[in-house]
C-alpha cells in the first residue's frame, strides 16, 4: 500500500530538510538515511547514551576525537537557550588527515571532520555531512580503498545497530 | 614547467588577494605565519566572534610522529546570535558549527580560507530563513579575512 505521507505538499520556506530526513529514518531499516550531503541516523535511546554509543564505536575505529562541541551549553551560557540539545564531536586519524593535507594543506579547511547528535523532541539523531568531494577524501580504512567517510559512517551505522538491539527493533 | 605555471598563477592570486571561489573565501597574505595568526585572531575577536578551539596539525601530526611539511591551522569560531538562530531553524545544521577558518602556509605566502557561509548552509538546508541568515553571515566572514590583509 502506498504511503500516503509522502503525496503531501511540502512547504519549502518551513519544511526542513531534517524534517524529510525524519520521516525517512523511521522508515528505513536499517534507519541509516544517506542524501548527497548528509548522513543521518537515528537513534533509539536518550541522548546521552547515543553521545557515549558514537565515542565508543570512535575508538572502536581508532578515531580520534579533538573536541566536543556542546553547542546547547555554549548558547546557554551566552543565555540563548535553545529547545533541544546538541553536541558537535571534531573527530580525525592522523593517517587520514596526513593523507589529506600531504595532497593539498588547502583541504584543512574541511578539517577537523565533524558528526553532530542531537536529539529533537523526542528524536536522537547522528548527523555527518558528506560534503567533501571523493577527490578529496584520503583512502584511510582499514580495507583497501575504503574512503574516510565510510570509515565515519561505519561508526554510525554501529552505533545506531546496537541501539537497535538494545531496544528491540533491530 | 608545470610548477612555474602554478607559480605564475598563485602570483595572480596573490595580487588580487582577495578570492572568492566557489565554496569558499580566501584571503592571500605576506608575512610570517604568526603574524598572519596574531592579525587573524585580533580581526575574529573585532568582529564579536570568540575562538572555541584551535587545531594545529602540525603540532598534532608531529604528536603522532608524523612530519608535514607546511604549517596548517584550524580555528574553530562561534557566533552565539548566529548558532542560536541556525540550530533554531534547522537543527539538522548543528554540524556545521562552530565555523572553521583554516590557515596554511604556501611557502611564500600564507592563506587565509573559510567556506562560504552561503555555499555550506544552503547545502544543508532549504528552510528559506538560512539563506538569509547565510548572507548575513557571509558579510561578517568577509569582514574577518579582510582584516587579516
Amino acid at each position: 500500500m502506498k504511503d500516503e505521507r509522502w503525496l503531501e505538499p511540502v512547504d519549502p520556506g518551513s519544511t526542513t530538510m531534517l524534517d524529510l530526513l525524519v520521516e525517512a529514518v523511521r522508515a528505513a531499516v536499517p534507519p541509516v538515511v544517506d542524501t548527497q550531503g548528509l548522513t543521518m541516523a537515528r537513534f533509539a535511546g536518550d541522548f546521552p547514551q547515543a553521545a557515549l554509543a558514537l565515542e565508543l564505536e570512535l575508538a572502536a575505529q581508532r578515531i580520534s576525537v579533538l573536541h566536543r562541541h556542546c553547542l546547547s551549553d555554549l548558547l546557554a551560557y551566552d543565555g540563548l537557550p535553545v529547545g533541544l540539545r546538541a553536541i558537535v564531536f571534531d573527530v580525525w586519524s592522523a593517517d587520514a588527515a596526513a593523507a589529506l593535507l600531504a595532497r593539498d594543506a588547502a583541504h584543512a579547511v574541511h578539517l577537523p571532520w565533524r558528526i553532530a547528535v542531537v536529539e529533537r523532541g523526542e528524536d536522537v539523531l547522528l548527523l555527518m555531512p558528506r560534503q567533501q568531494p571523493a577527490s578529496v577524501q584520503p583512502f584511510a580504512g582499514a580495507a583497501a580503498g575504503e574512503r574516510w567517510t565510510d570509515r565515519l559512517r561505519r561508526c554510525i551505522e554501529n552505533a545506531v545497530r546496537s541501539s537497535s538491539c538494545r531496544s528491540g527493533d533491530g | 614547467m608545470k610548477l612555474l605555471k602554478a607559480t605564475a598563477r598563485f602570483g595572480v592570486l596573490r595580487a588580487e588577494s582577495f578570492v572568492r571561489g566557489e565554496s569558499t573565501l580566501s584571503v592571500i597574505c605576506a608575512g610570517t605565519f604568526d603574524d598572519v595568526a596574531v592579525q587573524l585572531e585580533s580581526s575574529i575577536a573585532s568582529n564579536d566572534l570568540s575562538v572555541l578551539q584551535m587545531h594545529d596539525f602540525g603540532t598534532l601530526l608531529a604528536a603522532r610522529g608524523v612530519a608535514l611539511d607546511t604549517r596548517c591551522r584550524v580555528y574553530e569560531v562561534f557566533d552565539p546570535c548566529l548558532a542560536a538562530r541556525l540550530i533554531t531553524l534547522d537543527a539538522g545544521l548543528a554540524h556545521i558549527l562552530p565555523c572553521r577558518i583554516s590557515m596554511h602556509d604556501r611557502g611564500d605566502a600564507i592563506t587565509v580560507t573559510t567556506p562560504m557561509p552561503s555555499a555550506l548552509m544552503t547545502e544543508f538546508s532549504h528552510a528559506a530563513d538560512v539563506a538569509r541568515l547565510a548572507r548575513s553571515f557571509e558579510a561578517s566572514m568577509h569582514r574577518v579575512l579582510r582584516g587579516v590583509r
